[in-house]
């Protein structure tokens, strides 16, 4: 095991690392922005080096000061967290060069997958479904014509080098195709520094579902269930649950094999999650993969009992896993509802600021992970994330009802401060999340429903 | 402390400042703390612990800065705090003070530095960042060792305004 581990994050990911590595006896490091200098992962960590400034271009995506710190206080690993370094294959390149393990994926499987119209190669090849589409990038108007004569409306345009819901959109009549294709290259080159976008065939009413997986330097790889993370806006999620419900059995089973499959493929080592779109029909299509420990990876935690950031540091030590895949037996139903601090009634609106009141839901099968209390500053600077509220139950429908009375339980309020605690309320308790009928396109509609309401 | 100070290159001036600087230090009630001598330009600084300027008398203190106004060839250097301020890191890595080794150093204590004049680097993963001033200061106190680790926006030097105007009445008078 390691010594001393680097945390190249912040937030809560940067406090959920420390906590593992105390479990595990490792030493913690956290780098910081000068926007971050007292924040809970600072207080907590074992040492602390001022990286930068609250700008992240010059912080926490800074590799050379990110590295000065690794050198500085003698890590030997650095854990990227999620988002920013995560899945640069470039920063995890440089790691290595410097002696310093990446805990992550290797960084030839990072480059591979980063470009996800070659992961949707590669993961074909593997044997997995993707939905009809480009095999390259496209980067004419005439040949994304040409494409959609191919395979239909509507289509999602996609940024090669996309994330993070960011760098995508849906394309439903054809007269829109040409504006759409030009600016979403526009955006992919604003965002990314990279132009290059790939077309599929877009999935109305479909389920979000992804696959956690687990591989080893050793050749072994297991699957830990799926997730469903179905309630998203703007592409990204709200809340995720697992075991996906209303899944049938035998999809779940075979879409957990194709996920490790995909895996074993591309060499990949460490934790990933494989993300994949379930049709009606249970058909299921490969997505892309997230080569990082995902913000909504405590729900899997939940119903199997395994630690994944200790798992993530077992197999970047060079340990196989000790988890055998008929071990693995998700349990209940675990639900994780994401507040920010947004404004739901806004667009989501990020609403940065000072919190006078930070209340978090406690009892018995509760969990959040969070970095914020009251007086903290949520800053402008990062994501609107300031907790995960996640619960356990023995089935889905106590699972929600333990859900609302831990929303009902929190309370964030502060001067500009919104978050997501009322809508998330309003979601669990709509009639299609209790069914589980809905689908990707559940806020927007929920939101239809809204103005329907107050016009009517 | 000659801090820098060669002889050989400066053998007239040092000559000149040593007298002028054993003049001063004869006159002055309380010796200094530290004494710092340029040679380029001429500058002589002296300083005095700041607990001194609390316990000395009111009479003391009138009679240094009666002396200090008599005195045309020093420069005293009794900032305020409003007008001292720090350098500090540009990013985390290692500070240097001077281009190469056995180089000279970018500045010394003492000196008088323009704006964007570069006064240190940073070394971080073989990337050299200058470490410089936008403003006309004068730099009065080197706070890290040369190759000593410093994180991002660590104070390296206290430094002073330098008005102008001040500076160009002072050489004058020099």
């Amino acid at each position: 095991m390691f010594r001393k581990i680097l945390i190249a994050n912040r937030g809560e990911i940067a406090v959920r690392v420390i906590r593992a590595c105390r479990e595990l006896g490792v030493r913690t490091v956290v780098v910081y922005s000068t926007e971050d200098r007292d924040s809970a992962a600072v207080r907590m960590a074992d040492e602390s080096v001022h990286i930068g400034p609250a700008a992240a271009k010059r912080s926490y995506l800074n590799v050379p000061a990110i590295m000065e710190a690794a050198f500085r206080t003698g890590a030997d690993a650095v854990h990227p967290g999620y988002g920013f370094l995560s899945e640069d294959a470039d920063f995890a390149e440089v790691c290595h060069a410097n002696g310093i393990v990446f805990i992550g994926p290797p960084p030839e499987v990072l480059e591979g997958l980063g470009d996800k119209a070659a992961a949707r190669a590669l993961m074909a090849q593997a044997g997995l479904l993707v939905l009809p589409g480009s095999q390259e990038p496209v980067d004419t108007a005439r040949e994304a014509e040409l494409l959609v004569d191919g395979i239909g409306l509507p289509v999602i345009i996609k940024a090669v080098a996309g994330g993070g819901g960011r760098g995508m959109r849906i394309v439903r009549e054809r007269a829109d195709l040409i504006d759409a294709f030009r600016q979403i290259r526009a955006t992919a080159q604003m965002l990314f520094g990279d132009n290059r976008v790939y077309l599929e065939r877009y999935l109305e009413h479909a389920r979000h579902v992804e696959v956690q997986v687990l591989c080893d330097s050793h050749g072994n790889a297991v699957h830990l269930g799926e997730r469903d993370c179905t309630v998203q806006r703007r592409h990204q999620k709200l809340i995720e649950e697992a075991p996906a419900p209303g899944l049938p059995a035998s999809v779940s089973v075979t879409m957990c094999q194709a996920a490790v499959r995909g895996a074993l493929a591309v060499g990949y080592v460490g934790a990933g999650t494989f993300e994949f779109l379930v049709d009606r029909d249970g058909r299921f299509y490969f997505m892309e993969v997230n080569g990082r420990i995902q913000v909504e990876h405590p729900v899997t935690e939940m119903v199997t009992g395994i630690d994944l950031v200790a798992e993530q540091l077992h197999i970047a030590s060079g340990r196989p896993i000790t988890v055998r895949q008929q071990n693995v037996r998700p349990t209940g139903t675990a639900i994780e509802c994401r507040i920010n601090a947004e404004n739901p009634n806004r667009d989501f609106v990020p609403t940065p600021g000072r919190l006078t009141e930070f209340i978090p839901a406690g009892g018995p099968f509760v969990r959040v992970d969070t970095f914020v209390s009251a007086g903290a500053r949520v800053s402008p600077s990062y994501d609107s994330l300031i907790a995960k509220l996640i619960v356990w139950a023995p089935d889905r429908e106590r699972a929600i009802a333990r859900m609302v009375r831990a929303l009902d339980e929190f309370h964030v309020s502060g001067p500009n401060i919104h978050t997501t605690i009322n809508f998330l309320r309003e979601v669990l308790q709509c009639r299609e999340f209790r069914e589980s009928s809905h689908d990707t396109g559940l806020v927007d509609q929920l939101f239809v429903e809204r103005r329907q309401l107050t016009s009517g | 402390m000659m801090n820098g100070f060669r002889p050989h290159q400066y053998s007239a001036d040092l000559e000149a400042v040593r007298q002028s600087l054993s003049r001063l230090i004869e006159d002055i009630p309380i010796k200094p703390r530290a004494v710092r001598v340029r040679a380029g330009k001429v500058a002589i600084e002296l300083e005095w612990d700041p607990a001194e300027h609390v316990v000395r008398t009111p009479d003391q203190a009138v009679a240094v800065d009666e002396r200090l106004r008599q005195e045309p060839v020093a420069t005293a250097t009794e900032s305020t705090a409003e007008s001292k301020r720090h350098l500090r890191a540009p990013a985390v890595g290692v500070f240097y003070r001077r281009s190469a080794p056995g180089a000279k150093p970018f500045v010394i204590e003492g000196d008088i530095v323009e704006p964007g004049q570069q006064v240190g680097l940073v070394e971080a993963m073989k990337i050299m960042i200058p470490v410089e001033t936008e403003e006309r200061i004068r730099v009065v106190e080197i706070l890290k060792p040369d190759g000593e680790s410093v994180e991002y926006d660590e104070p390296l030097m206290v430094v002073e305004l330098v008005d102008v105007a001040q500076t160009a009445e002072e050489c004058q008078e020099i």
